[in-house]
């Protein structure tokens, strides 16, 4: 519902990856000609644009060998995944977000982008609570008939995990 | 044996074997991979090559050339036979599109070709290589687009369109409380665990198909039709089914394309529909928009009460039975029941577990709840005043037995009921709003005739032989358990034989009527054999008895073994049915109680415990019943939660035609059951005083949960499945 383009609505299904795009994580990768090189996980996956094929960074021939994360950034650490079904299956929405106690922090997003959808920018909002912080993250979103419930969702769910935080 | 009088007292009421929880005897050949499915026969048929079916690619219209070129050219590719080689196949009686043949595309999916190569792989390679060009020709995808033009249908070809008692608009319009209220129910696909699969040989014009079919006679006649060759000429073999649910009743597509790849490629041909082929390709439960008006008066006494649903099908298809239990379940002097089938061009709408009631009842007990709440009556208590016992459009007919207030009673007692808040949203356990729903299950009681042959050899064995089949409930065990009580032999003495189309034609695995049928055909040719060997032995039979390997008749005493003789004796009989079933209703009945929690602020709705308690007759088998039970409940909840084939309404298909995207609910999904069925005996079904409990479990249950999360959240879903998008929205506000 956010970043998709006419060629592609799909969104990233995996849990892991949503919560490396919270912690900054980087890929290491090796190339086909022995090159290695380090990806920052934010510039890992792509948005559809006109190529819906192309999801990743990775080259042709080029495969993962490590995926590290920087020292731990303090604070509250959460990922709530919210399904139809208790396990086996894709999150709707899930959160992946670090809470430190004076209210600032980090979130990203599953289930709503091509990629794990986080903006750095919006999170200067968290303080103020999950309705701002949650508008400005999904900024500019185009959710269709179908899919229009994951913004309530994803508000509701950042809601739940800010009062847990607080508690 | 004609079946024409109530049960008096026979073998069965000893209730030696019968009644007492056996383990399945099939069970250790399934557990240690012996009890062969059809699509792992290997040693049936020699060479056998591999069968891929190509679907059509769009719903509706025309194929106007075909190019197998490449596809031929694939390494290993034996044999392709397309749509367009032949004409239209014939129909068999219960397929309503046509499963191969000629240009027309009636549905998206529906076979168009299959290719006959070495390996499975190179199938599948050679069919994607089929270019296809069609005429595409508009559709009709939407219920709701096309349900004003639905026309008025009775439940089959020559039965009334409704069913009318009193006057029910003048009673509605004068009751003191009423409701109106529509409901929507979804397609939904059976998503059995084993996938339709076939094997064929042909020998000269005979052909043998190794199969998974819940009705070996239904499918010997129905393919034998379609191939237009002589039914004697065609032997079904389908001993074990690795779950059907209706899917597996009727002719389907892997049959027919089995038989012609193997005709073409000359060589036994081993097929199965893919999973990602099965929701379009075959049949399913069609979605249902259903219309519930109740009155009452303030007493809580039903005055009037009307039940309308609108389904769809292809042309000459039917319509969903939605309104079925609405005509028996409730008392009220005013009624009406009418059904409406729209003309939709989706894949063919058809019977899944409990087709009308199941559906019927995810909208009635929903509108029985809504109205308890309008008259501030218990839900218990007003299912318990409008209880009926006799046929409420006519009321000369009785129920044959009907102790539904027993079942709400103790169920309530059981699951502790009197602990409901009777004002939703009241009770919050951390994240969650809890509450309790129940409904009155009710699915009618079925009987088919069904024939079995029963052989006692010379060391006082006994082997039964009946083309019924065992889907994954028990029907082995049953069986096996009816003729060790009638023969007086132990259960380990008893083999039985099951699937085989040369074997006499039984009631088949369907509309829940398997179990009691089945065994009773069995009684009856054990009758038959028990009189052949008191004859045999100059006993008097009806004085002679069977008991521990012995044939008894005043002081003399003769085992089995010796009275069969060296050739051993054989009888075979059918158990036929009068008018028992015309003069009195036979149904099925229970209470199902629910407790849910609702994430309240992600709306996720999870089941924390269940209970059914069942009264079905006599129960043959509590541990396979009750297995039966658990299993439809199970599949109630995907019913009330997940379930939903999705319509894409600009191409016509169900786009979630795999198990990752149709989901169902996983083991995480189900926490706590339980089942306990009522000591009930009922002479009017049959010899077994049994009837059918496997539809029954998955009657009411999907209302129960409806009725759980309202008393849980105060949002009241009258569209299922009840997914948290539909509640979100109406939550509370996240603290």
């Amino acid at each position: 519902m956010i970043g998709a383009s006419e060629a592609c609505i799909a969104t990233h299904p995996s849990d892991m990856a949503v919560a490396m795009r919270a912690l900054d994580a980087a890929v290491e990768t090796v190339k086909a000609d022995g090159t290695a090189r380090r990806i920052p996980i934010a510039e890992f996956h792509h948005l559809p644009s006109n190529t819906p094929h192309i999801e990743t960074a990775l080259e042709q021939g080029e495969f993962i060998t490590a995926v590290t994360l920087p020292p731990p950034p303090g604070g509250q650490h959460f990922y709530r995944k919210v399904r139809d079904r208790a396990s086996y299956a894709f999150a709707l929405v899930s959160v992946a977000a670090v809470v430190q106690r004076d209210g600032s922090g980090r979130v990203a997003l599953g289930g709503v982008a091509h990629k794990p959808w986080r903006v750095e920018a919006a999170e200067a909002a968290l303080p103020r609570g999950a309705k701002p912080a949650m508008a400005a993250i999904l900024e500019g979103a185009r959710p269709t008939h179908e899919n229009a419930f994951k913004v309530t969702l994803a508000e509701r769910i950042l809601a739940s995990v800010l009062a847990e935080a607080r508690s | 044996m004609r079946f024409d009088t109530p049960a008096t007292i026979n073998p069965i009421d000893q209730m030696r074997i019968i009644g007492q929880p056996v383990d399945r005897i099939d069970g250790p050949r399934k557990t240690t991979g012996t009890a062969p499915y059809a699509y792992e026969r290997h040693e049936v048929a020699r060479d056998q090559a591999y069968g891929y079916v190509l679907g059509a690619g769009i719903a509706k219209g025309i194929i106007t050339a075909m190019d197998t070129a490449a596809a031929r050219a694939v390494p290993g590719v034996l044999a392709i036979v397309t749509t367009l080689d032949m004409p239209r196949l014939e129909k068999g009686s219960m397929n309503t599109a046509s499963l191969f043949g000629g240009p027309e595309v009636q549905h998206y999916h529906q076979a168009i070709a299959v290719v006959v190569a070495e390996s499975f792989e190179q199938a599948r390679d050679a069919a994607a290589m089929i270019r296809v060009d069609y005429a595409r020709a508009p559709g009709r995808f939407d219920l709701a687009a096309e349900a004003s033009k639905a026309q008025p249908v009775g439940a089959d070809s020559g039965a009334p369109v409704e069913s009318r008692v009193g006057d029910f608009e003048a009673a509605f319009a004068q009751a003191p409380v009423t409701l109106d209220a529509t409901y929507t129910t979804p397609d939904e696909s059976h998503a059995m665990m084993e996938p339709h699969a076939s094997i064929a040989a042909w020998d000269g014009d005979k052909l043998t198909l190794w199969t998974s079919s819940q009705m070996i006679a239904w499918g010997k006649r129905d393919l034998a039709t379609t191939l237009g060759i002589p039914a004697e000429n065609l032997r079904l073999d389908s001993p074990y089914i690795g779950g059907g649910f209706g899917g597996k009743l009727f002719l389907r597509a892997d049959a027919v394309l089995a038989a012609l790849g193997a005709r073409a490629a000359q060589r036994p041909v081993k097929l199965t529909l893919t999973r990602p082929l099965i929701a379009n390709n075959t049949t399913h439960r069609p979605a249902t928009i259903q219309r519930i008006r109740i009155g009452a008066g303030r007493d809580g006494r039903i005055i009037a009460i009307a039940h309308e649903s609108t389904s769809g099908d292809l042309p000459e298809g039917q319509p969903e039975l939605a309104v079925a239990q609405t005509r028996l379940l409730y008392a009220g002097a005013n009624r009406l029941t009418a059904m409406r089938l729209a003309v939709l061009d989706l894949p063919e709408g058809n019977s899944m577990r409990a087709p009308g009631e199941a559906p019927g009842l995810m909208a009635l007990e929903v509108a029985m709840d809504e109205m308890a709440e309008k008259l501030g009556m218990d839900p218990v208590e007003f299912r318990i005043a409008n209880d009926t016992q006799v046929d409420p459009e006519q009321p000369d007919r009785r129920f044959s037995q009907r102790q539904l207030v027993k079942c709400l009673r103790l169920g309530a007692e059981r699951f502790g009921w009197s602990e409901r808040n009777a004002t939703p949203g009241q009770r919050r356990e951390g994240p969650w709003l809890v509450g309790m729903g129940m409904a009155a299950g009710f699915r009618n009681n079925l009987v088919m005739p069904s024939a079995a042959r029963v052989r006692l050899d010379a060391q006082g064995d006994v082997t039964v032989e009946t083309d019924m089949t065992d889907i994954g409930t028990g029907s082995y065990t049953i069986i096996a358990q009816t003729a060790a009580e009638m023969m007086g032999v132990p259960l380990e003495r008893v083999t039985v034989r099951l699937g085989d189309s040369s074997f006499p034609a039984s009631a088949g695995s369907g509309g829940q009527w398997g179990g009691n049928s089945s065994t009773a055909g069995v009684y009856a040719a054990c009758v038959k054999l028990r009189e052949a060997v008191a004859q045999r032995l100059g006993f008097n039979s009806a004085e002679a008895t069977f008991v521990d390997g012995q044939v008894r008749a005043g002081n003399h005493s003769v085992p089995l073994g010796q009275a069969a003789g060296a050739d051993g004796i054989a009888a075979e009989d059918r158990i036929e049915y009068g008018d028992l079933a015309k003069r009195y209703q036979q149904s099925t009945f229970a209470g199902h109680f629910v407790e849910v929690g609702v994430d309240a602020a992600t709306g996720e709705t999870r089941v924390r415990r269940m209970l059914a308690v069942c009264g079905a007759g006599r129960i043959l088998n509590p541990k396979s019943a009750c297995s039966q039970v658990i299993g439809a409940m199970t599949m109630g909840v995907g019913a009330a939660l997940m379930e939903e084939l999705a319509v894409d309404k600009r191409h016509g298909f169900f786009v979630n035609h795999d198990l990752a995207g149709y989901e169902v609910p996983v083991h995480a999904d189900i926490p706590h059951q339980e089942v306990s069925f009522l000591d009930e005996a009922d002479p009017m079904s049959s010899p077994m005083k049994a009837k059918g409990v496997g539809e029954l479990g998955i009657c009411g249950v999907g209302a129960a949960i409806s009725n759980a999360m309202y008393n849980a959240t105060g949002i009241r879903l009258r569209d299922y499945p009840l997914t948290l998008d539909k509640l979100i929205d109406r939550l509370p506000q996240v603290a």
